[in-house]
């Protein structure tokens, strides 16, 4: 990027930033955090939508006495009504008490719903010359009757209209028990229902509204209206809206902020330094504030558990912050692009790590814990690069603070270490083994974690089912058709199955509102009765006035007469229209654009113990039907988090085990590794019981997290071991420090969020956040016993120098990789017989293209190689090292290709130089060819032998015997002799004999073991060469001749440069050998940087003193 | 017309209840009048006042000591509705039975059309006609304002006056005919709210309860008029444990509530 480009680059990023924030909703529906497909939560969502209940806020009134309650409810819905900018309709007691009147119609409708024998039924009771003798019935009850019931309906239904057909009464009563209740037994606990005059489109309007409704309460209440004593609470879903809308906020305000003082204390506490620590917090706000950004772009709305995400990203984030100044500090390099080439590749290899381990929540079936993953992950890696780029320059313009020198390694006093250590490790696991044989963290079926933790409106909700409802929440069932008919066919349909299931015991009692929905071919057939019935009004009206009935007393008969008289003029489906009826019947029945819907509630029985007891759910229409409820979608949802949990854990494991054995290399570590899980995950599983915490929907995905997050520590402490030579001591006063800053900041980040609002992600928070403290205290404390005692013996660890020991993190890697051995080659060589070239290619591109993703420290180690060829431009050299992998794995086919003894001619292309060869031939002296690792170097063979020259190859000691025999036996095949150089010093002797005898011998010139490496210069810059071909010039006498075979098009070109003249003489002395393998270097020279991208070098090449 | 209505509007009013009833048994919503109060309560509080009256006047305590004697009592009676929804008050005959502490059997026509009854934990208003029995829980542990009204009636049995004062305002009393009436008014406001005031009319020469007349919110009263009333008659234990035929519909109006 050139700096012309920078000003516009950054004003792109704003404007995204700007965009991202402008389009950034809150999302605080509970039901959007749930897995949409689930029809438990589908239907809950159809009932949210279209139910009225589900919109109206409700107000409970507890009172020490019935006046107090029933003045407070009726004093705060007088004023609310009032407001009719705000108040649609504030109902305090039933409405058929408030406005009687309005009952008539939804009477007559019931009636006209009726089958047309059954209402035409009404024709006789109306019958001019049954008047009378109806009327008299009826005083005669009025006089002798003692039912309440009866003398209230009568006193003003003197024609018993009231009295509808069983079929409908009967179904009638038990429907809605519950929902009509406005007043507790004793009356002193009543509530108030207030409709919004229009739906709160987004929760600061909710909010708004909210704060209006309490402050006319509060006015209310200011009038003293209302007794001082008398509590007042608010539930429903404006309530809700409005507490989880504030309890997002106020949980990222109070994650973050305690994530970012422990930030700052840890800070302080290591580094004592005000600049880097506020430059730190700015760049972390810059991160949260792009994270929101992109959060806004890429999902328009953040759900209230993914707010969660902040103060977990906060905790992470600030690691790679720390890590580089840790860095900077103890190096004392004040070049921050050498801080960040060194850094990046672990620094990025961590965030796509991490951003990976969150990203697998997406397959956790919860789309709002999904969402909280996808946020991290994009954070992470956000906050990767921000640091890496953005942290250390301006750190580094002024005088870096410098660290003292690091103390002088001694030995680990092992005894007293070793033996604590186990002890602790037996003492906690015993411990832990026990807590659980006693306690253990059961499964929470229920969906609390989806709910706020503490929450006035969910306390009042639970007043109002203590006062006024059954203790069981009863399940909803929703039923949708397209039109009436087809609604009722539904419900006609699923009535048997309920009745099958209350009668089989399953269900305690059911309700349907089938007698309250409108038959269309009912209310046609009766509509001619219905105006007959009309007709005979002004008769009936004044037979009732001639046989004592007051005016007021008929005035329900005449109203249900006019219904009729409407009703009969209709041509469409009637549904009743006025406020009482819709009263009503927005609490059972909903339509959107395409949909009746209809409510029906389902009383399961209490005995859980009953593992049939759901079983008759499954016999339910799919279509258009849904059976849902807070109750039973605990137990829906754990369902489809325990089927997708596995999709979570086993990605996540074979991550885990990915990462380890990229970084260790060596079975003994990974288990180790393992082991620090398995014992962090027992602690954290009886703390768990201890604390008697259990898992639940949210925080059962910690576990995956946890893998992620946890190894982290196991793997830095071992690599650290490594490097110290298994000092313990040593080993946690350098890494201890900056593992502790990284731990604490993890563990505050998934903290804080335990001071959430809501309950699940309080409770992720608490597991991840302890999870990661056991982590990182087994792996601190009791892991660098364990590697002590296991791993410490390796000898791949002991023979190693420590600057050499493999893999130390972002440190070169001085061994070839572990895929070069026998195993490996074999089943190259296996495959490649059965395999087409072509097919084989593809493959090795894959797996090229894998390895260098994967394999960063061997990238970098190549990279570095490259550099000084390139006067150090990075990039090229990246472009170069990422060639080089392809190239390697061309070369790597095809050398199989050629040692499984495939013809491989059409793979030898042109040549240059022969004429050489010939004349060093015709000398008779002996042919020393000598090659740097460039091309494809085994190839001379086989170009050779078809020119009659037998060749013999000196080579250093494979990986292992059985790999030198397998190749020596592959060489053979082309008629080539292996000579292994070890460390035996009389090979060196029969190499000269052969030469002496003219032998052609072929000696690779760089990369030398070290008896024989002598510095010279290649690219300015001080490279290690073999002494060899000079040693055996000075022995035999033979000719130098200078050969490489590059890949070029489809086809290796063999080149053989003229000889290098030397005086045999001369070469007795040291320095004139060294000379001349100057000379050898300095002729590969322009084809080594020809061929860069062939120049296989695979382990650091340069002097790590020159190495930055 | 839903003006008039609505002007009708008392505490508690029949067109409420008639409310109330339209959709309890049509609609469905289950709710149940509180008419009940209107009729039970009064019943009761009959025998309760009959038993506790008393009066700051020297007439009236004489009433209240005579009460002590009274163990069990029967009287025939004239009972007069005077409803507002009908221009002319109605009539009917039956008989009452009462028994210490406080159980009763009304049984209003002839042949009877209703029976009341009133036992320890429970009150049955039985219609034999129609074969149908309604059931009012009165148990201790049954809430309510139903059960308040009850309890309001008979946690005191007052045994002296400042134990009716407690509980009732003597707002009027009235000497005719060697018949003392007093009014009396419920000093709850809960129990005001059913039944503003309770009227008794007893002779001033044998202290024998002569009539009783309960006013109902909306205006509605209900008179009792007692003749051939017996002093502590010997009742068979039959008459408060009617037996309930299995044919039968019994409905518990108040369940729930």
């Amino acid at each position: 990027m050139t700096h012309r480009f920078r000003p516009l680059l950054w004003l792109v990023c704003l404007a995204l930033i700007v965009a991202g924030l402008l389009r950034l909703r809150f999302d605080v529906e509970v039901l959007n955090l749930l897995p949409g497909e689930v029809p438990a939560v589908q239907g809950l969502k159809i009932y949210q939508e279209h139910f009225a209940n589900a919109r109206e806020l409700v107000i409970t009134i507890q009172a020490n006495d019935p006046e107090q309650a029933e003045n407070a409810a009726r004093a705060i819905a007088e004023r609310l009504r009032l407001k009719t900018n705000l108040v649609a309709e504030a109902t305090w007691q039933p409405p058929w008490l408030e406005n009687p009147g309005q009952s008539a119609e939804l009477i007559a409708y019931l009636w006209l719903n009726q089958p047309p024998q059954i209402f035409s039924s009404l024709t006789n009771r109306f019958d001019p010359s049954q008047l009378s003798q109806t009327l008299a019935a009826t005083r005669e009850q009025l006089a002798t009757s003692m039912s309440p019931g009866e003398i209230g309906r009568l006193s003003y239904d003197p024609f018993g209209l009231t009295q509808l057909p069983e079929s409908t009464a009967n179904a009638a009563p038990s429907f809605g028990q519950g929902q009509e209740l406005f007043t507790s037994a004793d009356g002193t606990f009543r509530i108030v229902f207030v409709q919004a005059t229009e739906i709160q489109k987004s929760y600061r309007d909710s909010l708004k509204w909210f704060d209006a409704i309490k402050n006319i309460v509060a006015e209310v209440r200011a009038d003293q209206s209302i007794a001082p004593e008398v509590q007042i609470g608010y539930t429903g879903g404006p309530a809700f809206v409005s507490e989880i809308s504030s309890g997002m906020q106020s949980d990222l305000t109070k994650s973050v902020g305690s994530t970012v003082v422990i930030i700052v204390l840890l800070f302080w506490w290591a580094h004592r330094r005000f600049k880097p620590l506020l430059w730190l917090l700015a760049l972390l706000a810059l991160v949260l504030c792009g994270t929101l950004a992109s959060g806004g772009l890429i999902f328009g709305t953040v759900n209230v558990v993914s707010v969660g995400f902040a103060a977990i990203l906060l905790g992470l984030a600030v690691d790679y912050g720390l890590v580089l100044y840790h860095e900077a500090l103890h190096a004392g390099i004040t070049d921050f692009r050498t801080i960040r080439r060194m850094l990046a590749p672990s620094i990025l290899w961590s965030a796509v790590t991490t951003s990976g381990a969150f990203l697998i929540l997406n397959f956790g079936g919860l789309p709002g814990l999904a969402q909280l993953g996808s946020l991290v992950a994009i954070g992470v890696l956000l906050a990767a690069i921000v640091m890496l780029n953005f942290f250390l320059p301006p750190l580094l313009r002024g005088k870096m603070p410098q660290v003292g020198e690091a103390k002088e390694i001694k030995p680990a006093s092992l005894q007293t270490q070793s033996t604590l250590g186990w002890i602790i490790t037996g003492t906690v696991t015993l411990a832990a083994l026990i807590i659980l044989s006693q306690t253990r963290p059961v499964l929470d079926h229920s969906t609390n974690s989806l709910r706020p933790k503490s929450s006035p409106a969910y306390s009042a909700m639970e007043q109002i089912k203590t006062h006024l409802a059954r203790a069981e929440e009863p399940d909803w069932l929703l039923v949708a058709g397209t039109n009436e008919s087809e609604l009722i066919r539904k419900l006609e349909a699923v009535q048997p199955i309920l009745t099958g299931a209350v009668s089989n015991g399953q269900l305690q009692q059911f309700t349907l509102p089938l007698p309250l929905l409108p038959r269309p071919e009912n209310q046609a057939a009766n509509r001619s009765t219905a105006e007959q019935l009309a007709n005979q009004r002004d008769a009936v009206l004044a037979a009732a006035t001639s046989n004592g009935f007051t005016s007021n007393s008929i005035v329900f008969t005449e109203n249900v007469f006019s219904a009729w008289n409407k009703m009969a003029d209709a041509n469409s489906t009637v549904w009743p229209t006025n406020p009482l009826s819709r009263w009503i019947f927005d609490k059972v029945t909903a339509r959107d654009a395409t949909n009746i819907y209809a409510l029906g509630l389902v009383y399961s029985t209490t005995n859980s113990a009953n593992v049939d007891a759901h079983s008759w759910s499954a016999n339910l229409p799919r279509d258009g039907v849904w059976l849902a409820g807070w109750s039973r979608l605990g137990s829906d949802l754990l369902d489809v988090v325990e089927h997708d949990f596995w999709r979570v854990l086993l990605p996540m494991t074979v991550l885990l085990l990915v990462s380890l054995w990229l970084a260790f290399r060596r079975i003994t570590e990974v288990i180790l590794s393992l082991a620090t899980l398995i014992l962090s995950g027992l602690c954290l599983w009886a703390f768990m019981g201890v604390l008697g915490w259990s898992w639940n929907l949210l925080n059962l995905l910690a576990l995956p997290l946890l893998l992620g997050a946890g190894v982290d520590y196991s793997i830095h402490l071992q690599l650290a071991l490594r490097r110290h030579r298994g000092n313990i001591s040593e080993t946690r006063r350098t890494i201890g420090r900056a593992l502790l800053l990284c731990a604490g900041t993890t563990v505050a980040g998934f903290g804080s969020n335990a001071f959430s609002s809501n309950a699940g992600l309080a409770s992720l928070g608490l597991v991840c956040a302890a999870g990661i403290a056991f982590a990182f205290l087994t792996s601190y404390f009791l892991l660098p016993v364990w590697w002590k005692t296991f791993a410490s013996s390796d000898s791949t660890i002991s023979s190693l120098p420590p600057t050499e020991i493999p893999p130390s993190g972002s440190a070169p890697l001085a061994t070839p990789s572990s895929l070069y051995r026998s195993e490996f080659w074999r089943a190259g060589l296996w495959i490649v017989r059965i395999v087409p070239r072509r097919l084989c290619l593809f493959i090795a591109h894959i797996f090229a293209g894998i390895y260098w993703l994967l394999a960063r420290s061997r990238r970098e180690t190549v990279i570095e190689n490259l550099l000084p060829a390139l006067n150090h431009n990075r990039a090229e050299a990246v472009r170069k090292a990422r060639a080089l992998i392809h190239q390697f794995a061309v070369k790597i086919v095809d050398l199989w290709l050629y040692e499984a003894g495939a013809p491989i001619q059409q793979l030898l292309g042109e040549a240059s130089g022969w004429e050489h060869f010939e004349k060093a031939q015709r000398e008779k002296r002996g042919v020393l060819l000598i090659t740097p690792h460039l091309g494809n170097w085994e190839f001379g063979g086989p170009w050779l032998t078809p020119r009659g020259v037998t060749l013999q190859v000196i080579t250093l000691a494979e990986p292992g015997q059985t790999f030198t025999q397998l190749r020596q036996a592959s060489r053979a095949r082309w008629n080539i002799e292996t000579l292994v150089i070890g460390n035996d010093p009389f090979a060196f002797l029969e190499i000269i004999k052969r030469l002496e005898s003219g032998a052609t011998v072929a000696l690779l010139v760089d990369r030398p073991p070290p008896p024989t490496a002598i510095e010279v210069e290649l690219f300015g810059k001080p490279f290690a060469a073999s002494i060899s071909a000079a040693e055996l010039a000075r022995a035999s006498g033979c000719t130098l001749l200078p050969v490489y075979i590059p890949r070029s098009g489809d086809a290796y070109a063999a080149h053989i440069l003229p000889p290098i003249e030397y005086d045999r003489a001369s070469l007795r002395d040291r320095a004139n050998r060294q000379k001349l393998t100057q000379e050898i270097i300095n002729a590969f020279a322009p084809a080594i940087r020809q061929h860069l991208d062939q120049w296989y070098h695979f382990v650091p090449i340069w002097p790590p003193s020159n190495k930055s | 017309m839903k003006s008039e209505i609505e002007n009708l509007k008392p505490e508690r009013n029949p067109i409420a209840e008639i409310g109330t009833a339209t959709l309890a048994s049509a609609s469905a919503f289950g709710f149940q009048s509180f008419g009940l109060r209107i009729s039970g309560i009064g019943l009761f509080l009959l025998m309760a006042v009959q038993t506790f009256a008393a009066d700051s006047t020297a007439l009236i305590s004489r009433w209240l000591n005579a009460q002590t004697n009274l163990q069990t009592w029967s009287a025939d009676f004239v009972q007069t509705r005077t409803l507002k929804s009908l221009a002319q008050p109605l009539t009917a005959k039956g008989h009452v039975w009462f028994a210490e502490p406080n159980r009763f059997r009304w049984e209003l026509g002839n042949p009877p059309q209703t029976i009341a009854v009133r036992a320890r934990d429970e009150m049955l208003v039985i219609s034999p006609r129609l074969k149908h029995v309604e059931r009012y829980s009165l148990a201790e542990n049954q809430a309510g304002p139903w059960r308040d009204a009850m309890a309001l009636i008979e946690a005191g049995f007052p045994r002296s006056q400042s134990d009716l004062e407690s509980r009732f305002r003597i707002t009027a009393q009235s000497l005719t005919n060697e018949v003392c009436e007093i009014s009396l008014q419920p000093k709850s406001a809960s129990a005001r709210r059913l039944m503003p005031e309770i009227k008794i009319s007893f002779s001033t020469n044998d202290f024998a309860l002569r009539a009783t007349e309960l006013q109902f919110a909306d205006g509605s009263t209900m008179r009792n008029d007692f003749t051939n009333a017996v002093l502590n008659p010997t009742l068979d234990e039959s008459l408060f444990a009617p037996k309930i035929e299995s044919d039968f519909k019994v409905v518990e109006p108040m369940k729930g509530k």
